[in-house]
This record gives C-alpha cells, sequence and structure tokens, in this order.
C-alpha cells in the first residue's frame, strides 16, 4: 500500500492496458466502480498518454536528466529498473556527485 | 485556375466535413472531456497535411502502419502481420532517399521496419538500431516518425482504454491544400547523447526536447501529450482535474515500467 487512494485500481487498469494479459476489461469496470466516470476518463488519459512518452524516450535515446539519475540509484535498484536496455543511454557517472551539484536548492 | 479551384472545392469541403465527424464517438461517449475531442480532431488535421519531412498522404501512410504495429505489440514477432504485407495496404514512398538527405538508399519496407519496431517494440531500439535507420530515413525524418508513432500509440491507447474503437485515420489532404514539407532543420541543435540532434541549452526535462529536431513533429506530439497528461500543470503536485498527481504518476510509473523505458 502507497497510501494513494485507488491506487490498487489504478495499477490494475495501468496492467489491463500496457501488459496485454487480458485483464483490461475487468480492471476498467473495477476501476469505474470505485471512482466512477469522469475520474476514469481522466485515468485512461494518463495510461493512454505514456504509451506515447515511451515511444518518444526510446526512439529518440534521450539520457534521463542528471538530477534524476544521481538521486535515483537505490530506487531504481530496488524496482529493477536497471535491467531495461534504455539503461545504457544514460549517464551513471553522475551517481557518484551529490544532487546539489545539478540543482543548488538541494545543498 | 477556375478549373483547380472547381475540382477541388468539392473535395475541400468533404475533407473539413469528414474531419467535423472525426472522433465523434468519443463526443458521444458522454463522459470525455472536450478538450481531448478537439485534440484528436486537430491531430488528424495535422497528419492529414505536410509535415516538415513527409508529406500528408505519407504521414498518414506512417500512421497506418504504425497503428497495425501497435495493436500486434502483444503478440510474438513470428506472429505478427508481415512487414511487406502491412506496406502493401498503404502509399508508401517508393524511395524516401531525396525527401530525407539521406546517404543509402531506402525502401517502403525498409520505412515499415521503422515504423514498426518504434510502434511494437521500441524498448528494443538501441543506438545501432536507430543509426541504421537515421542512415537511411534522416535525423530529422526519423524523428518526425518517432512523433507519428508515439502519437499514434497515446490516441489508439485511449480508445482502447475507455473501450471504444480506434477512429479511422483520416484522407491526406492533396498538396494544393496540405502543402509540402519544408524539409529545414531548426537552429540550436545539439549532441546530448541522443540518437538525434535536440534544443540546446535546455532547462526543462529531456523529454521535452526529444522531438525538437522536427518542429511539426515534435507539436504533433506534445499537444496530445499535454492534453492527455498535465493539460499545463506540469510543474503542479495538486491538480485541479478528478485524477490527483500522485495517481496519475501511479498509471505512468505502471505504463513506463511495462513498457521496460528506462526514461
Amino acid at each position: 500500500m502507497n497510501g494513494v487512494e485507488y491506487a490498487d485500481e489504478l495499477e490494475a487498469f495501468a496492467d489491463g492496458l500496457a501488459r496485454g494479459d487480458g485483464t483490461l476489461a475487468s480492471a476498467r469496470d473495477a476501476l469505474i466502480g470505485v471512482t466512477g466516470t469522469a475520474f476514469f476518463v481522466e485515468a485512461a488519459a494518463v495510461a493512454a498518454v505514456f504509451h506515447g512518452y515511451v515511444r518518444v524516450a526510446d526512439g529518440t535515446g534521450i539520457p534521463v536528466d542528471e538530477l534524476v539519475m544521481a538521486t535515483t540509484q537505490d530506487l531504481r535498484q530496488e524496482l529493477h529498473i536497471n535491467a531495461y536496455a534504455g539503461r545504457i543511454n544514460s549517464d551513471e557517472s553522475v551517481q557518484q556527485r551529490p544532487a546539489s551539484d545539478f540543482n543548488p536548492a538541494l545543498d | 485556375m477556375g478549373s483547380i479551384v472547381s475540382f477541388h472545392l468539392p473535395e475541400l469541403t468533404r475533407y473539413r466535413w469528414t474531419m467535423s465527424k472525426a472522433f465523434t464517438t468519443l463526443e458521444q461517449h458522454g463522459d470525455v472531456p472536450e478538450r481531448i475531442v478537439s485534440a484528436f480532431r486537430t491531430t488528424w488535421q495535422r497528419l492529414s497535411a505536410s509535415g516538415t519531412w513527409w508529406t500528408g498522404a505519407e504521414q498518414v501512410a506512417l500512421a497506418a502502419i504504425a497503428r497495425a504495429a501497435f495493436a500486434e505489440r502483444f503478440a510474438a514477432p513470428w506472429m505478427r502481420t508481415r512487414t511487406d504485407e502491412l506496406v502493401a495496404t498503404v502509399e508508401l514512398p517508393g524511395d524516401s532517399t531525396s525527401k530525407a538527405s539521406t546517404s543509402k538508399a531506402s525502401t517502403p519496407n525498409k520505412v515499415a521496419e521503422v515504423m514498426v519496431r518504434l510502434s511494437a517494440d521500441a524498448k528494443t531500439i538501441d543506438r545501432a538500431f536507430a543509426e541504421e535507420a537515421i542512415a537511411r530515413i534522416g535525423d530529422a525524418a526519423y524523428v518526425e516518425m518517432v512523433a507519428i508513432a508515439a502519437t499514434v500509440a497515446a490516441i489508439d491507447a485511449f480508445a482502447e482504454a475507455i473501450g471504444v474503437a480506434p477512429e479511422p485515420l483520416p484522407s491526406p489532404l492533396p498538396p494544393e491544400q496540405g502543402g509540402e514539407p519544408s524539409r529545414t532543420r531548426p537552429d540550436n541543435m545539439g549532441d546530448i547523447g541522443a540518437y538525434v540532434p535536440m534544443l540546446v541549452p535546455f532547462s526543462d526535462a529531456n523529454v521535452g526536447r526529444a522531438l525538437t529536431l522536427c518542429p511539426t513533429g515534435n507539436r504533433l506530439y506534445r499537444d496530445v501529450g499535454g492534453t492527455l497528461y498535465h493539460e499545463g500543470q506540469f510543474y503542479d503536485l495538486s491538480w485541479d482535474r478528478p485524477i490527483s498527481r500522485p495517481q496519475a504518476e501511479i498509471l505512468a510509473t505502471r505504463v513506463s515500467a511495462a513498457n521496460e523505458c528506462f526514461y
């Protein structure tokens, strides 16, 4: 649990759309059932548009922004994100530097 | 001149009528905000006219390939429609070399292969693949293809998400109305370590400049992206919408993870 309302239903809906495991229809019904259609449509919009953003990122090979690379090393390890092929596009040397190097407000 | 006008006017009228009916299914859904319907209609209009590197006919053909490949993204590669079969259903340019200032000959199949990879297997794209594609197509024309693939994916995923059929693609405008590609490159492009040059300097997240080498492609995707995602509230952690920012980020993270997108 992460404390975000409807998190379980949102995760199931996103997985149903993005993983093609045959659960989309039931996940859709479950999300609408707890949130209503106005919320659901906004959720559908966000889940849909990230099918575009991932293609922009992977198609152009953009590196992860330095501040993010420097501050998410443990998180990426924990979530196994470092196993993704696109990791090679980002500069891991920045992980050795403090976040304040990239944003003085974080000093 | 008079005969040209009389010949094209019905065609343009028909086009405008057809475009005004696009996405009616979403409009009649009742819960889809008008901003989304409007943004999708604008996107269809932009696809049907010339981009910076591809004509309207080529953009629509590329969108058709993108749609077909996206629809089969969960199928094993050997179970999908063959690229040459996809190409046979559209009017893709026989040789885009002259359009994209490339050093290698390109073919409809090669162009389509790039579109299929972008649409169905983007996570497998690496520098070698991108460089090969760019050598054939040209970097800015490649960026425009990325934009089309991303745009079609977002719009078709939205239809899937809410459970309606995908909207038929627009008919391309004839060159008289849709214009010709300008094939111009913007200034201030630099190497930031990506596969393609992009705007420098830039003080925002890299995804915001990923498509800047092709201004029309950048606009094509970013308008859809902004409408579906943050609606002008990207820098706000508290949104004035039915969905909250943390809820939106759960969806964003989950979809990105399912697509194995490191960025």
